[in-house]
């Protein structure tokens, strides 16, 4: 196939002019690094699961807890590996995406090849969706090469091969999500670090937020089951979700409005910036926060809501554990399905994982509209 | 084939470019002249389209770049006055790059690119990488990119600026050479003598505000009150001042160093009879020329210094 007719397939793939994709693409993938890369981790995957086998091989026996809904205690050394080994791929690509995507635009912009960019007639959803393919190509690269270490650990017992295609279905889409997030900041921000660190900001409101509000709510006494009707509940939460998508682009509308605001008010730019910064970005968390507290206060009936949230370690989490599968969905699965009690592992996990995936590209797409459109209304302030 | 009108720029309470109006006909080697701060990279930026105006537009190659920003795009090459390379792509892959960013089909990529590369003498490092360039080589290397959609108009921000003397000489010899292809090009340098060799019109700008625009003989004219004639005569000086200055066509004469410098305000295409008279009265005249141009001197009289 010549470079001509790959890139006309990208294009047509893309619904977009794919210049920037094909050249990001012919420089990630150029001389020694790449191939490094792969080698590093592939070796670093196998280690996860010697590392999960030699855990077991300590600790043996541990408390049983399968894949699947099959299995037996003796199983347990293959749960262990699989388990360490997901969580390295998750958390190589909470590190890397993010990272490599907020420096994305921002980068053009401190290279000052951004105008030339600009000059060109590529759209800004073209260079965000170029950038988002690059950011994405590695991360998706790296989650095919550890598809066959996780063969391996089929073979140790306790995992089913669902549950691979669970896991490693879902992290491309949590590399979405992660790529998009990152890339609204490298939209905004002027230069790579100030992004990166805006977005491992976001990163930890997102992904850490819920879990350390609950905690702290429930240290507080602050929730406590049966303050409101399930239903009330239910359907704050549901309305909540339903307009999460319209928090985020109010959320730069408010940036907006504060900026202007506090404009006239003849503050110096700097201050100006950073209360509307702050300000956003507080009205922002407080607003998850809210959404989050609500999710914990119903556990039983609104998992599946709480999952709708897109959080990818979340995501992960509910795919591999069978405890929190069945403490979030449990009597809500048993109910809908007029089983009563707890529906089977799989059936739980066939759901849980099409509302996981199906919520994290959908807020993955969100950040997505959100970086085209502060890319193409920055573009005085990109100079 | 570039019309300015009214157009304004503010930055908050500082107006770079104000009520800005001029008109750059096709084929024009169009200079761009100000001291720092004066607005051209404004100017030139929202002529881009990367810059909206606050006031009044333009249109190049009968597009608004208000209106119409994309058409603008496809017909204009822009080349900033800092800019930065992708160091670790090849020379042929950078320009593969922009003629894709401009959507020109793949199939005709490599024949421009192959083209550009010539036409910028960078046949040699087609294959090498833009980091291995010299600084005048990747300035040559932004050019040819700006060349790789075959545009009308060329937006040229200070081109050869950190130049050595050779590299602006190239430059200089390869904007002549576009300018020969017809392309029309609008270029801002603080380099005045190369403006005045490359440049057929010129517009000075200062505080954001038009000073003067036209051709550099028109505005020399302007500021002078007339043509600068140099009269080289043998013997007889100083009657040669009086005959000259009661000829017609001729608005004052000075003596000086063994030559008269005349003012002449009749029609331009009639001085030979001032030449004709003077060798009529008997005067043994050596030679008889137009005062050069003297950009430099144009623009230090018509500049205050001032930016905005």
């Amino acid at each position: 196939m010549s470079a001509a007719t790959g890139e006309r397939m990208l294009g047509r793939l893309l619904h977009c002019n794919p210049a920037v994709a094909t050249q990001e693409l012919r420089r990630q993938m150029r001389g020694w690094r790449p191939f490094a890369s792969v080698l590093a981790w592939t070796v670093l995957c196998t280690l996860a699961v010697l590392t999960g086998l030699a855990i077991y091989a300590i600790n043996s026996p541990v408390r049983s807890a399968t894949y699947g809904g099959m299995g037996s205690q003796e199983q347990d050394a293959g749960v262990l590996a699989f388990t360490i080994l997901i969580a390295t791929e998750m958390g190589v690509l909470l590190l890397l995406v993010p990272i490599q995507a907020a420096a994305a635009i921002a980068g053009e912009r401190e290279k000052q090849t951004i105008e030339m960019l600009r000059a060109t007639l590529l759209t800004a959803r073209d260079v965000v969706t170029g950038k988002l393919v690059s950011s994405m190509a590695m991360a998706v690269l790296l989650v095919l090469i550890a598809i066959p270490v996780a063969m391996w650990c089929l073979t140790l017992g306790g995992v089913s091969r669902a549950v691979v295609f669970w896991s490693h279905t879902y992290l491309p889409a949590a590399a979405f999500w992660l790529a998009t997030l990152g890339l609204v900041f490298s939209a905004w921000r002027p230069r790579s670090t100030d992004a990166i660190g805006w977005t491992l900001g976001a990163m930890l409101v997102i992904i850490l937020g819920p879990p350390g509000f609950h905690l702290l709510a429930n240290g507080m006494g602050m929730i406590y089951y049966g303050a409101a009707s399930d239903t009330v509940l239910n359907a704050v939460l549901g309305a909540l979700v339903a307009v999460g998508a319209a928090v985020t682009w109010g959320t730069l509308r408010l940036f907006r409005f504060l900026y202007s605001a506090l404009g006239d008010m003849g503050w110096a730019q700097t201050r100006r910036r950073a209360a509307a910064v702050l300000g956003s970005i507080g009205t922002f968390t407080l607003f998850w926060l809210a959404l989050v507290s609500y999710a914990f206060t119903a556990a039983d009936e609104t998992g599946l809501l709480l999952l709708a949230t897109g959080n990818p370690v979340l995501g992960i989490a509910a795919l591999l554990s069978t405890d929190f599968t069945e403490d979030i969905l449990g009597s809500s699965w048993g109910t809908w399905t007029g089983r009563g009690g707890h529906g089977s592992a799989v059936d739980l996990r066939w759901l849980l994982w099409t509302v996981a995936t199906g919520s994290t590209l959908f807020w993955g797409c969100i950040n997505w509209l959100v970086a085209t459109r502060v890319l193409a209304r920055h573009r005085e302030a990109m100079q | 084939m570039v019309q300015i009108k009214g157009l304004t720029k503010r930055y908050a309470k500082l107006t770079a470019v104000d009520d800005l109006s001029f008109h750059i006909a096709r084929g024009d080697a169009f200079g761009f002249i100000g001291p720092n701060g004066a607005g051209k990279t404004t100017t030139i930026r929202m002529l881009a389209t990367l810059l909206t105006p606050d006031e009044g537009t333009a249109l190049v190659s009968g597009h608004d770049i208000r209106q119409d920003p994309e058409s603008v795009r496809a017909k204009v090459g822009y080349m900033p006055d800092f800019f930065g390379l992708y160091d670790d792509m090849r020379v042929w892959e950078y320009l593969d790059f922009f003629g894709a960013a401009y959507r020109v089909p793949a199939s005709d990529r490599p024949g421009l690119i192959d083209d550009v590369l010539e036409l910028t003498d960078l046949t040699g490092k087609k294959d090498a990488y833009v980091d291995a360039l010299s600084r005048g080589m990747k300035q040559r290397l932004c050019l040819a990119k700006t060349l790789v959609h075959d545009p009308d108009v060329l937006l040229l921000d200070e081109p050869a600026s950190g130049l050595d003397p050779r590299a602006r000489i190239e430059i200089r010899e390869l904007l002549l050479e576009l300018c020969k292809m017809d392309k029309t090009i609008l270029i801002s340098s603080h380099i005045l003598t190369e403006m005045s060799e490359l440049c057929n019109k010129v517009a000075i700008i200062e505080q954001g505000k038009l000073v003067m625009a036209g051709a550099v003989a028109e505005i020399s004219n302007r500021l002078e009150g007339g043509l600068r004639l140099v009269i080289r005569i043998k013997d007889s000086l100083e009657e040669a001042c009086v005959f000259t200055a009661n000829l017609p066509g001729i608005a004052g004469v000075e003596p000086r160093d063994g030559h008269l410098e005349a003012t002449y305000v009749g029609e331009p295409d009639a001085q030979h009879e001032v030449l004709s008279a003077l060798v009529t009265g008997g005067f043994r005249v050596q030679s008889f020329t137009e005062q050069e141009t003297n950009l430099e001197s144009m623009y230090m009289r018509l500049t205050r210094g001032v930016v905005s």
